[in-house]
């Protein structure tokens, strides 16, 4: 698995944790206009990143809401538990 | 309905890909009394009869993170022990769990015990099931911090990385799990009885019928 692939899931890794964040804080402040601007923002930078990354390597979502091309891919290693991200600093 | 996002929630490793002494420890925030299992099962069968939106939302996603909170310990006992030969496992004490599960990932707490629907509480009292989960979010932030101190001990400085992200999330859920009980007191402490002259954004529109 070439380097692309563990940098660019951090990546994601990464928007995935801003959008969460954002996503519990509006859940109890729903009128807070500058956390919605902020999720909106982190969220169309983690669409962009989801979209590059499984166009080049596997779907990150399954039941149809990961992009499928060629074959069957969503069965395809690495799978979380088995990337030690300690020893690989992406 | 769930939708599996084939990644963790934080990067989690491990600098020692065989202590199963370590593993021991942290296997009780998988199925312990205060661990990630009894947390997300906790929040996702209460949220049912939680009166506002903002309750309902909370649970719902809180609960689901916790899953993700769960996949976290699992990887790091998984990559503790799946390097370990029998006499490693044997003396980590070990090897009751092994006897059972190989190495397996199952629900028990560190001495082994198994994970009990007794550990949670649903209680339809919104105001008491969100002190339930404020206690519950302090029980797993205490817990986390002696693991800390187990995983200094080890000098696994990568599996402490991961433990103080999980000890952090405890701490931004008891206050998002605060601002919920603030919301309720809210919600019964407001005049229901001339609702209809107003708009009431707690008031779900009847369905069609």
């Amino acid at each position: 698995m070439d380097t692309r692939y563990f940098e660019m899931l951090r990546r994601i890794m990464e928007l995935q944790f801003i959008t969460l964040e954002l996503n519990l804080f509006l859940d109890t402040h729903p009128n807070d206009e500058r956390a919605l601007c902020d999720f909106k923002a982190a969220q169309d930078a983690l669409m962009q990143a989801i979209h590059e990354f499984e166009r080049a390597f596997n779907p990150l979502f399954s039941f149809g809401v990961g992009h499928v091309e060629n074959g069957w891919n969503w069965i395809c290693d690495p799978w979380p538990w088995e990337i030690n991200w300690s020893q690989r600093r992406g | 309905m769930w939708v599996y996002q084939k990644m963790l929630q934080y990067p989690a490793g491990t600098v020692s890909t065989c202590n199963p002494k370590l593993a021991k420890a942290i296997i009780t925030q998988y199925g312990g009394p205060d661990g990630e299992l009894a947390a997300s099962l906790r929040y996702l069968t209460q949220r049912y009869t939680m009166p506002i939106p903002e309750a309902k939302a909370a649970l719902t996603d809180i609960g689901t993170e916790e899953l993700a909170h769960m996949e976290i310990v699992a990887t790091l006992v998984y990559n503790l022990v799946k390097d370990a030969n029998v006499e490693q496992i044997i003396a980590a004490g070990m090897e009751g769990y092994y006897a059972d599960h190989d190495k397996a990932l199952y629900f028990v707490n560190g001495d082994g015990v198994p994970w009990t629907a007794a550990y949670i509480q649903s209680k339809g009292d919104p105001i008491t099931d969100m002190h339930e989960n404020m206690a519950a979010e302090q029980k797993a932030r205490s817990t986390y911090e002696y693991l800390i101190q187990i995983a200094n001990a080890h000098g696994d400085h990568a599996v402490t990385d991961a433990l103080r992200f999980l000890w952090q999330r405890e701490i931004v859920h008891f206050q998002r799990f605060g601002e919920v009980l603030n919301l309720l007191h809210d919600y019964y402490s407001r005049d229901h009885i001339f609702e209809m002259r107003g708009w009431n954004p707690y008031k779900v529109p009847d369905a069609e019928k």
